[in-house]
């Protein structure tokens, strides 16, 4: 079920004297089983590109298609392409209304008139993907932890069974557990066929997962390509108001003193394979 | 007498506090606190979701009471009522979320809030709010609207508000955690040289093990209870407390300790990208 969008343009209040153009002229596809990572500094359009994806916003021009179909053409059901695309928003658990877990993570598949018993093992099946604990979905969502209300967030969204989850800045405010966890579960779900696009701050969290970035800044897809790609071009993503890895930096440093080694690098471990071997090379005593 | 008092940072001194989650339940947040943060200190606050961080700053401003124990800002005991605002002038807060924290439709009107409050001349209001928007290099802004800055802005903006109160001591609880990474730089920036310019006593609350680098000292909660405090240096070297505690030590330290754990002669608790560079480099002329 690939996702296209094609010359996408949005203009908030168009024709009055306070218009905007959040995006302009927006062009990818995204395919089945895709983990894609979108950065841009605050009011890049990040938001307002992600609510195209599952038509909670209409473009003002250009088109989004879903499994080849523009989905704001006649006979298409805006419905079904939100239970297919699920997206989760910023700060989920600001959202949290029920008064059971099990509700709340229950609301989109009743809202989608499931059977009682559907709805109780889509439940189950969702809880377990992101691991929550079944004991958890008689509490009150107030009593979670903030990894917990954000797991629970996210299992209200898989619920529905989406083709593709989207996700904006799941990890903001957790701890490096919460955030550990929760990322692992996107992992995992990835693992298992999802497609994913990750909207986030958080450059590491980046680099460590997906395969592909897109880069917006100021309403334009300024990069689309392979992360290690993106990532080292660490010029052009400062003047983005973005920032490589700290790990991706050491090496373009390394290089600049005349290492050897990959300018492309994205985690610990591939930057301690690096120096390792470059140290080797270079026979120096104590470095196994 | 007056002469200690005047040197006297914040201090806590066995502070216990319990949140009341229903009638018949409460949650101990503090148990049991003993701290002193010297004037002038940078103290950076790291500690999972739920471990009393929050807890711990708002009793440093009085917004909260200690149940048991005392608190003192520059020698006021916070139980006292009468001090309470002089101690909240004294200690600002800054708060996660800039759109919430921001009143007015123009910067400099949001900034005169506090001032405006505690009944201060115009005239000086005018001093002050042109002076606190200076020191966090957002005068060019003065007649701007908040709402279209970004979100680093907005945090500079905030922490101006709380500048114009001439407090000594500004805590910031989470001030950084829905920025970019450049807001987050240009936050931490402009903390770190109020600190080191006008000696402004800081605590910054955060989830980002990296902010860290920028204290004199860091200090660790847990399940309410401070476990570590030191250098960044010294407590990223306790690596399995860290990650028992479910924090992470930065990625250049990551990658330091595991080069020297396999034998590389560096620092094992280089936490920077330029002092890894320099100690390879160093490493690596020695053949």
């Amino acid at each position: 079920m690939p996702i296209e969008v094609a010359n996408l343009t949005h203009t908030y209040m168009k024709g009055t004297t306070s218009e905007v153009t959040a995006i302009s002229g927006i062009s990818f596809r995204i395919d089945d089983g895709e983990f894609v990572g979108l950065i841009g500094a605050t009011g890049s359009g990040k938001s307002t590109l992600i609510q195209h994806l599952n038509g909670l916003l209409k473009p003002t021009s250009g088109k989004v298609m879903v499994d080849g179909v523009d989905i704001w053409s006649k006979g298409v059901s805006l419905k079904e392409v939100r239970r297919k695309i699920g997206l989760v928003f910023q700060y989920p658990e600001q959202q949290v209304f029920e008064e059971t877990v099990y509700d709340d993570i229950a609301f989109g598949p009743r809202n989608l008139g499931y059977s009682q018993t559907e709805v109780e093992s889509q439940v189950k099946k969702a809880c377990a993907l992101v691991g929550l604990a079944p004991d958890l979905l008689s509490r009150s969502p107030f009593e979670l932890s903030g990894g917990q209300a954000r797991r629970v967030a996210i299992a209200g969204i898989l619920a529905i069974q989406p083709k593709v989850l989207i996700l904006d800045e799941p990890t903001a405010g957790l701890d490096p557990r919460g955030r550990t966890e929760i990322l692992d579960n996107i992992k995992a779900l990835h693992r298992n066929g999802m497609t994913v696009i990750l909207v986030s701050h958080n450059m590491d969290d980046v680099a460590r997962l997906c395969e592909r970035v897109m880069v917006l800044d100021r309403g334009k897809l300024v990069a689309d390509g392979p992360a290690r790609e993106v990532f080292s071009r660490r010029e052009f993503l400062e003047s983005m108001r973005l920032k490589p890895p700290e790990v991706t930096i050491l090496m373009e440093k390394l290089r600049k003193r005349g290492w050897a080694v990959r300018n492309d690098v994205l985690t610990v471990e591939e930057a301690y394979a690096e120096i390792v071997e470059e140290l080797r090379r270079k026979g120096v005593a104590g470095a196994v | 007498m007056a002469e200690v008092e005047k040197t006297r940072g914040l201090e806590a001194k066995g502070v216990f506090f319990r949140y009341e989650v229903d009638e018949s339940e409460k949650v101990l947040a503090l148990a049991g606190v003993d701290l002193e943060i010297r004037q002038g200190e940078f103290v950076v606050v790291l500690g999972p979701n739920g471990s009393g961080k929050s807890t711990l700053a708002k009793h440093l401003n009085a917004l909260l009471l200690p149940d048991e124990g005392d608190v003192w800002v520059f020698g006021m005991n916070t139980k006292d009522p009468g001090l309470t605002w002089e101690i909240r002038r004294s200690a600002g807060m800054v708060f996660q979320n800039p759109d919430n924290q921001l009143v007015a439709t123009v910067v400099e009107e949001d900034v005169a809030f506090g001032p405006e409050n505690l009944g201060i001349e115009p005239g000086d209001i005018r001093t002050l709010v042109a002076e606190a928007l200076k020191s966090v290099g957002m005068e060019a802004f003065s007649r701007h609207s908040p709402h279209h800055l970004s979100g680093g802005q907005k945090q500079r903006v905030a922490i101006a508000g709380v500048l114009a109160m001439k407090p000594k001591c500004i805590i910031l609880d989470e001030p950084t955690a829905m920025l970019d990474p450049s807001g987050r730089e240009e936050v931490m920036k402009t903390i770190k040289r109020l600190n080191q310019e006008l000696g402004i006593t800081v605590i910054h609350i955060t989830h980002f093990m990296d902010e860290a680098l920028y204290a004199d000292r860091v200090i660790v909660m847990d399940k309410g209870e401070l476990v570590m405090s030191g250098t960044p240096k010294e407590v990223f070297s306790q690596w399995k407390e860290i990650s028992q505690i479910g924090l992470e030590v930065p990625p250049v330290g990551q990658l330091s300790r595991r080069l020297w754990s396999s034998g590389a002669n560096i620092d094992s608790g280089t936490l920077t990208v330029d002092e890894l560079v320099d100690e390879l480099c160093r490493l690596r002329s020695q053949t």
